[in-house]
C-alpha cells in the first residue's frame, strides 16, 4: 500500500467515524420507479395478487398432510393401546411388541402405505423446493 | 416521510397488493434511496448498483403477498437488498477490491465536507486519509466491512442490521467494534510510522 505522507499515526477514532459517515448515498436517477415498475410488469409481477392459486394448493396441501398424519396417529395409537395394555408386562415389552404391531399392521396395509407415503414424498419435495424459493 | 414512520407502512403493503401502481411507485421512491445505498456499499461498485436495485424491487414485488408483517417493512426490504448484493458478489466471483480503483467513482462529491476545510494541509490530511480508509476498508473481512459500512447508516439501527446480516444485534455490535479496531490498526500499518518506533515507511 502505498504512503501517505500527510497522515500520521495513531488515527483517531472519531477520524475513522467521520470518514464512515461521510461515505456518501445512493441517488436513484431520475425515472427509477418508472423503470422498476415497468421491470416488474414485464416480468409479470405487476400485480402481486393477494393469495395465488398456487398458495392455495400449498395451504390446502399442508393441511391435508397435517389432518391424515394426526388421523393415522390417533388410529394406530387406538388400534395398538388395548393390546399393549393386556399383553405388555414391561415398557421394553411394549416397545417391542409396538414396533411388531406397527410392521404387521403395515404389512397388512401395503397399498395404503405405499399410498401415503408416496403422497408424503411428494408434498415434501414440493414444500422443499418452494422453500428453496425454485418455484415461486 | 417513509411509509413506516407514520404507521401507514400496512396500508402501504395493502395497496401494492391491491395492484395501485400509485403504491408500487410510492413504494419504491420511499425505499430506492437507502436500498441502493445498501447495494452500493456490498458491492462497492457504483455502476451496478442501479440494476441489483432493480433487481432487489423486483424481488420486493415478487414476495410481497408472502410478507407477513413480522418484521418492520424497511428491514425487510433492505434485507432483500443485501441479498441481491450478495448474490451479485458471489456470481461474479470478486469483492469489492477487484473492481477497478476510478471506473466505479460516483457522480457525487466524495470530499465535498473536506473542501471546506480552512487549512490546506488539513484539507490534503484528510483527503489522504479518506482515500486510505476506503482502501483499507474494501479488504477488510466482509464481515466486518458489511457491519461498519451498514452500521454508518443513520436509517440502519443494529437491530436491523442483524437482520440483514442474519445475525443478532449483540453480535453486530461486537462486529462493528471489531471491525473498527481492524481498520484502525490497517490503516495505521500503512501510514508513516511515528518517530521514536523506528521501523521504515510503508510501501
Amino acid at each position: 500500500m502505498s504512503l501517505r505522507p500527510a497522515v500520521e499515526a495513531p488515527v483517531r477514532h472519531e477520524d475513522l467515524d467521520r470518514v464512515l459517515r461521510r461515505l456518501p448515498l445512493w441517488e436513484p436517477p431520475s425515472g427509477f420507479a418508472r423503470r422498476v415498475l415497468t421491470r416488474t410488469n414485464a416480468s409479470g409481477h405487476s400485480r402481486p395478487a393477494r393469495v395465488s392459486i398456487l398458495d392455495v394448493i400449498f395451504g390446502g396441501q399442508r393441511a391435508v398432510v397435517s389432518a391424515t398424519f394426526a388421523y393415522a396417529g390417533g388410529w394406530v395409537v387406538w388400534q395398538l393401546t388395548p393390546p399393549l395394555i393386556d399383553r405388555a408386562m414391561t415398557a421394553v415389552d411394549a416397545c417391542a411388541m409396538f414396533a411388531a404391531l406397527v410392521a404387521a399392521a403395515m404389512a397388512a396395509n401395503m397399498s395404503v402405505v405405499a399410498w401415503a407415503s408416496a403422497a408424503s414424498s411428494l408434498s415434501m419435495a414440493a414444500w422443499f423446493t418452494r422453500r428453496n424459493g425454485l418455484w415461486s | 416521510m417513509r411509509p413506516g414512520e407514520d404507521g401507514n407502512e400496512q396500508e402501504l403493503v395493502q395497496r401494492c397488493l391491491a395492484n395501485s401502481q400509485d403504491a408500487c411507485t410510492e413504494l419504491v421512491e420511499a425505499y430506492s434511496r437507502m436500498v441502493g445505498t445498501v447495494i452500493w456499499r456490498a458491492t462497492g461498485d457504483y455502476r451496478v448498483v442501479e440494476d441489483l436495485a432493480q433487481e432487489a424491487f423486483l424481488r420486493v414485488f415478487r414476495g410481497l403477498p408472502r410478507f407477513d408483517g413480522r418484521a418492520k417493512l424497511s428491514t425487510w426490504i433492505y434485507t432483500i437488498a443485501h441479498r441481491v448484493a450478495i448474490d451479485h458478489l458471489r456470481q461474479a466471483g470478486c469483492r469489492p477490491e477487484d473492481v477497478p480503483e476510478g471506473d466505479n467513482d460516483p457522480p457525487v462529491d466524495f470530499d465535498r465536507h473536506a473542501a471546506s476545510g480552512p487549512d490546506p494541509e488539513m484539507v490534503v490530511a484528510r483527503e489522504e486519509l479518506d482515500r486510505l480508509v476506503h482502501q483499507v476498508l474494501a479488504q477488510l473481512p466482509e464481515k466486518y466491512r458489511l457491519a461498519l459500512l451498514y452500521a454508518a447508516l443513520d436509517d440502519l439501527d443494529y437491530g436491523t442490521i442483524g437482520a440483514m446480516l442474519g445475525v443478532p444485534p449483540g453480535t453486530v455490535k461486537t462486529l462493528v467494534f471489531r471491525g473498527k479496531r481492524l481498520l484502525k490498526e490497517r490503516v495505521e500499518a500503512a501510514l508513516v510510522p511515528p518517530a521514536g518506533r523506528g521501523g521504515t515507511r510503508a510501501t
